[in-house]
């Protein structure tokens, strides 16, 4: 068993963009906040307690937003109070609240994404895509490593001549500008020394294969399979509106049929399903070492 | 003949691709289409629009040294949003597809979005980002003969172009968070994020005055030296 | 069959009044270690690319560049970029991709190769580069060194059979660039791979070549094995000065039968050759005792603070319009030294003075105005404009004025490009840019790294004429002969220490291990004998010994 992480990119990220679409797309506040804990949850499997800067974020925006919505929002009917000569509904602080979650849960399943793809696993993507343009990303990743250092010596050099100052902002952006003008000059210049390394090697000879590290499993397939069905049973619940509130005039639920059972069914599967790989992977490490 | 018409058609529905999913998306909006699906419409045609555009790529004739100064051009600009108050992403989008043409534009503008947001953060509203800039990039590429004779129309694009990043990212915005598209909400937006929007512009058209000319001559010296 | 064949090649570029390389022809056989040297920009370059089809440069040519027998432009397209493999000078700039896996499998993507195949040659070749636990690696948390093998294996990946190299060491540490020639010549045994090395550090190189090829103005002026070119070498010849220290030794004493490649050549052959009846020099005067112009006294620095002391208890210091040179291994803390002496990171304890002031005093940056300078190691963090006339007057408008004291006629530069100029050229013109900051303390980190012997020479030039005029100059440097050579005292860096400090002469003799060639080779004969010009003058004095002629 191998942890979500180490599954092949292409269906990990098939995997988090059905969950994070399918998040956005439904007005159900049960999905969302199954949603929103898997997210958090898994994030904080992986993460642990760090980043306490993106936490705040992510939860403290949409709280905001929740917040707010009703002191903007005059639709709906049950009038809770007035504040400055505007009604303040019920529905507005439902709606708020449930869109707030969304957005949270967005926020988190996205970060998830960036957390898991590094730039290899983006390499390996954008290939799909056209290696070409994978190429040219792989290479601007590259530099953009070679020119922070390099920006870094140049901000440097620049002090030890005492032309790069930071006693205000205007100094400070002046200096900015002298540094950024070095480097353009300096990565422009050295480009063509990467050219010449390239046709050297034969780029541009002819068709290209595309090697990568990454190999495509059976357990991949099978990841890729099952998140397509379930995604699939959620798409065909929601697009016949048994997932669907309304929230103006009045907060309306959808009838609970079997429509919505099998939606928020295989919702709560698929947003599982890293919680379930994470899971696995550690108890099968738990028996072999106390096996050993 | 047949086999070359066809493959001139598909290269101007790529290219024009893009303009008809902007005007599309206004259209399905004023016609009022299913209003809640709305997010996920503008959402699936960006997305549509975006990879199209960039599996375009692999078909074309773009040589090496020009995709080097591609990937150089997108280091820079995400290296760039380091510096104090200055936001060269859109400025030097534009200046890229001045000298290397629009499908270089495009890529500069698109690619460094994606690598922006590395550090960021990633979102659904990458997708939006990355057409909004790639747009600007695309635009000032085939407007690259006037832009680089007049300096003031350089300037008017550029500040113009920093005001359109910002209300196309108002329109993500309220889409996102409504879930539907109204004018009297994205005039709300739109009136929220004025400060940033105004700042935003105003940093953007200080970068280009300030690199218009280095990042001009450099570019045309690397022209000249190495025959592009 | 000869595997490079150049013949009657001549090539101009189009708007030069001279052509570049003017009737060439030479032929290497398959397996061959050729090592092609020449004064910069005498044509190396060019004819190394007119090897290399993808990079042939523009130039009309005439003449033929053959291949096993085709010439080369008759190559397939694949063939020419797989059979004929091309290492460059910067180790940094030749890496195109952000992983060491995906850079050795880029080659091979080129030509379309196969998934499988492509695995296993990423395995074997890491196997055989020792490279294993850098695969997964960013190329740039890599040394320079590493980068620069990496380089070479993903050209050899390739499996080329002529391997054409463009001053490789040039931006190495004498370590790294002994590591990378011994690969080199491992990989010339081994597949026999025909290789054509050019180079100006050739110290290390000429006793592992089975050629020598000298460039002089675009012609060929000699070609043969180094024992034999080395003999008929015209003793002024521009090349001369880039020779082993035992070649030069041999060719300033005039000494007879084969020439000495190496140390123990000359240990040999050479030395036995000459009697020892003065042992030593006459000890020059020593330079009058000025006031300090920099001390450190104390110094400790780190730059986390959990991390460990690059400087500990860092003392000396250097005298005014003294030449010092600081040398070190890789580490030692020798660029921090200058550093924080230039006030770009600030000492956690200890204390610095310039010119007998705390360096904390300074306020204002009044440290930089008409006080202390640093040149710093990539000059080219120093350019910013078009042209160097433009780059000079950004800080001075006056430039020339302040600059008419200036050791070395900037004018041929005004007009170019800086990145136009030649290694050395842009060393100088950087330092004329510093200068321009009147500073009275110049702190140097590595000037003559990259340089060719005779740009050294131009730096060492312009370096004594400014100590003339009373400028401190206090130099980091990896080259143990340039400080030999010209400093008026040398320091010895290791582990953020000075471990010893001394007059060249002195501090050179006294080391083992960290010294010159001319003070190994004559070691146990002769005293104090630490450059080529020290030897060759007792040598001189002593005479033959009766018992050989």
């Amino acid at each position: 068993m191998r942890s979500f992480a180490d599954m092949n990119p292409a269906a990990v990220t098939v995997h988090l963009l059905l969950t994070a679409c399918i998040t956005i797309f439904c007005m159900e506040p049960l999905l969302l906040g199954i949603s929103l804990l898997c997210a958090v949850t898994f994030y904080l499997v992986k993460n642990g307690g760090a980043n306490r800067g993106f936490h705040l974020f992510a939860l403290g925006v949409p709280a905001l937003f929740a917040l707010l919505n009703p002191l903007w929002n005059q639709h709906g009917t049950t009038v809770l109070f007035v504040l400055n000569d505007r009604a303040v509904t019920a529905e507005a602080l439902c709606y708020g609240a449930v869109t707030g979650i969304r957005l949270a849960a967005v926020l988190y399943w996205f970060r998830i994404f960036s957390e898991l793809t590094d730039s290899e696993k983006l390499f390996y993507l954008f290939r799909f895509l056209s290696p070409r343009i994978a190429m040219v990303l792989s290479m601007a990743i590259r530099n953009l490593t070679l020119y922070r250092e390099q920006m870094k010596k140049i901000r440097q050099s620049q002090k030890a001549l005492g032309l790069y100052r930071e006693a205000h902002l205007i100094d400070d952006i002046r200096g900015g500008v002298r540094i950024f003008s070095v480097l353009l000059t300096w990565a422009l210049e050295n480009g063509i020394i990467t050219a010449n390394s390239m046709t050297a090697r034969g780029y541009g000879t002819g068709r290209r294969s595309s090697y990568t590290t990454f190999r495509w499993h059976m357990r991949d397939a099978v990841l890729l399979g099952v998140s397509l069905v379930l995604a699939a049973v959620c798409i065909r619940s929601a697009a016949a509106g048994a997932m669907h509130w309304e929230f103006y005039p009045v907060c309306d639920a959808p009838p609970h049929g079997l429509l919505w059972f099998a939606g928020v069914g295989a919702y709560l599967l698929l947003s599982l399903l890293p919680l379930i790989y994470e899971g696995k992977e550690a108890l099968t490490w738990h028996r072999l070492r106390s096996r050993i | 003949m047949i086999v070359l018409k066809s493959a001139r058609l598909r290269s101007l529905l790529r290219t024009a691709l893009p303009f008809l999913i902007m005007p599309a998306i206004i259209l399905v909006t004023a016609l009022g289409w299913r209003a809640e699906h709305y997010a996920l419409v503008s959402f699936v045609m960006v997305l549509l629009a975006l990879l199209l555009f960039l599996s375009g790529f692999e078909k074309r004739e773009i040589g090496t040294r020009r995709m080097i100064l591609v990937s150089v051009m997108t280091a820079l600009s995400v290296v760039g949003r380091l510096l104090p108050l200055l936001k060269p992403i859109t400025a030097l989008t534009v200046l890229s597809a001045m000298y290397l043409g629009s499908e270089a534009g495009f890529l500069v503008g698109a690619l460094s979005a994606v690598l922006s947001n590395f550090v960021m953060g990633q979102g659904p509203w990458t997708p939006f980002q990355m057409f909004a800039w790639g747009i600007i990039g695309f635009l000032a590429g085939l407007l690259a003969k006037p832009l680089r004779r007049s300096r003031l129309l350089l300037f008017c694009y550029g500040a113009v172009s920093g005001l359109t990043y910002s209300l196309l990212l108002d329109v993500w915005t309220v889409v996102w968070t409504y879930g539907e598209f109204t004018l009297r909400e994205y005039a709300a937006a739109a009136m929220t994020a004025l400060p940033y929007t105004v700042l935003y512009a105003i940093s953007n058209l200080l970068f280009l005055m300030l690199f218009a000319k280095p990042v001009g001559d450099k570019l045309h010296r690397i022209e000249v030296k190495y025959g592009l | 069959m000869a595997s490079l064949a150049f013949s009657h090649l001549t090539a101009a570029y189009p708007e030069a009044q001279k052509p570049v390389l003017r009737d060439v022809s030479f032929s290497l056989e398959t397996g061959e270690f050729a090592v092609l040297c020449g004064a910069t920009g005498c044509g190396k370059t060019t004819l190394l690319c007119f090897a290399k089809r993808e990079l042939t440069p523009r130039c009309t040519h005439s003449g033929t560049v053959s291949f096993c027998g085709k010439p080369v432009e008759s190559l397939d397209a694949r063939t020419a970029a797989s059979q004929i493999g091309f290492v460059m000078q910067h180790p940094e700039q030749q890496i195109v991709t952000d992983r060491v896996w995906h850079e050795l499998a880029f080659g091979l993507e080129n030509l379309g190769t196969e998934q499988a195949v492509i695995r296993r040659r990423i395995a074997e070749i890491a196997s055989y580069f020792g490279m294993e636990d850098w695969l997964t690696k960013d190329p740039s948390a890599l040394s320079g060194g590493q980068k620069q093998i990496l380089n070479l294996a993903s050209v050899m990946i390739m499996q080329p059979a002529l391997l054409l190299l463009d001053e490789p060491t040039a931006q190495l540490d004498p370590l790294a660039a002994a590591e990378f020639l011994t690969t080199l010549q491992r990989l010339n045994r081994d597949f026999s791979v025909t290789i054509l090395l050019a180079e100006h550090r050739l110290g290390a190189v000429i006793p592992m070549a089975d050629r020598l090829l000298i460039m002089d103005d675009g012609a060929l002026s000699a070609d043969g094995t180094p024992r034999e070119v080395l003999r008929k070498l015209p003793e002024h010849a521009p090349v001369m000065a880039g020779m082993p220290a035992p070649v030069r030794l041999f060719r300033a004493v005039g000494g007879t039968g084969e020439c000495p490649l190496s140390v123990s050549d000359a240990r040999r052959t050479l030395l036995p050759q000459f009697s020892d009846r003065v042992r030593e020099l006459p000890e020059p005067a020593p330079r009058p005792e000025t006031a300090p112009a920099l001390e450190y006294a104390g110094v400790y620095f780190r730059y986390a603070r959990r991390g460990s002391d690059v400087l500990s208890d860092l003392t000396f210091s250097v005298q005014t319009g003294e030449l010092y040179c600081l040398i070190g291994g890789n580490g030692a803390g020798k660029s921090t030294a200058l550093a924080l002496a230039a006030g770009v990171l600030r000492a956690y304890a200890g204390k610095i003075r310039v010119f007998g002031k705390k360096i904390e005093d300074y306020k204002h940056r009044t440290l930089h105005q008409e006080c202390v300078t640093l040149l710093p190691q990539d000059v080219q963090t120093v350019f910013l404009k078009n042209t160097v006339a433009e780059e000079l007057s950004e800080l001075d408008r006056d430039y020339a004025q302040t600059l008419r004291d200036f050791p070395f006629d900037l004018t041929p530069l005004l007009p170019m490009h800086p990145y136009d100029l030649s290694g050395g050229q842009q060393q100088i013109a950087a330092l004329a840019k510093v200068m321009l900051t009147k500073p009275r303390l110049l702190l140097l980190d590595e000037p003559t790294k990259g340089l060719d012997a005779n740009s050294r020479q131009m730096l060492a030039d312009v370096l004594h004429g400014l100590t003339a005029q009373g400028v401190t100059l206090l130099v980091v440097t990896h080259d143990i002969e340039f400080a030999a050579e010209h400093a008026d005292r040398c320091g010895f860096l290791s582990q953020g220490a000075l471990i010893s400090s001394d007059t060249p002469r002195r501090f050179f003799s006294e080391n083992v291990f960290y010294t010159t060639a001319v003070s190994r080779m004559t070691r146990g004969k002769y005293d104090g004998a630490v450059t080529v010009a020290d030897a060759a003058a007792l040598m001189q004095q002593n005479g033959r010994e009766e018992r050989l002629t």
